[in-house]
């Protein structure tokens, strides 16, 4: 029965190894900061997670208690911490202005939204401007017909 | 059975040390800021990886305890660098 658990255990500190092995070819051949970051944020991390769990089954062999909890506080802050990190460190490289290599697939979602929601919060405030000083105003506004038949607002160019 | 189990354990601990060398060699050699902020990562994770290792060799939990603050103390400084580089602030 102990050898069955330090059986599985070693089945789990193998494939934690793998799995760091992994996220090393993934840091060294991977193209782009992105695609890197996803290696050692998921794969690289996952290596310790699966070892947490070894140490739980070395921990739950002979019902070493302070082993297991120790085991399974760290399990658990590495399940919340590494994706975390990994987001803070990716979203800081595109406000840094790290360029991803695209290649085949030509999109940039997170460039769309930016400008998106930049275009409704310029719009926002020229609609508030707009009616502060609605006197000074009244006759530079044009009415656009938009082709999916909203109605939008601009002032007239000179 | 426990011969093989220390066996697997010296083997994953010496590929763990050999993989913080081969990190620390791309933390050298990378020369864009956030290349180097994820090798640094990685090799944090490593040095983690080696204490939870270290910790069923000399079956001691103290060695847990400490890998506890490291991750706790890795994952700070990481958020930390990301946002002092990218927005040339601490806070």
């Amino acid at each position: 029965m102990q050898s069955l658990f330090l059986l599985i255990a070693s089945l789990f500190i193998l494939a934690g190894t793998g799995l760091s092995i992994v996220g090393f070819l993934g840091l060294k051949w991977l193209p782009d900061v992105y695609s890197r970051l996803q290696a050692t944020g998921k794969v690289g991390v996952f290596g310790i997670i699966l070892l947490s769990v070894g140490v739980f089954t070395v921990g739950l062999q002979d019902l070493n208690w302070g082993m297991m909890s120790r085991a399974a506080i760290l399990f658990l802050f590495l399940l919340v911490v590494a994706p975390t990190a990994a987001h803070a460190i990716s979203s800081a490289a595109y406000r840094f202005g790290v360029e991803p290599e695209l290649g085949h697939s030509q999109r940039d979602d997170l460039a769309r939204d930016i400008r998106k929601a930049t275009e409704e919060m310029l719009a926002e405030l020229d609609k508030d401007s707009r009616e502060i000083n609605l006197d000074d105003t009244e006759g530079q506004v044009e009415k656009l017909d938009d082709s999916q038949g909203r109605v939008e607002e601009r002032p007239k160019t000179p | 059975m426990i011969t093989i189990f220390t066996s697997v354990l010296y083997v994953a601990l010496a590929a763990h040390i050999v993989l913080i060398f081969l990190s620390l060699y791309y933390f050298w050699r990378r020369k864009e800021v956030f290349e180097r902020l994820i090798s640094a990562d990685l090799i944090t994770n490593y040095g983690l990886a080696m204490l939870v290792i270290l910790a069923l060799i000399v079956d001691n939990t103290l060695f847990l305890d400490v890998s506890l603050g490291l991750a706790a103390i890795g994952f700070i400084g990481v958020i930390a660098l990301a946002k002092y580089i990218a927005d040339q602030q601490m806070f």
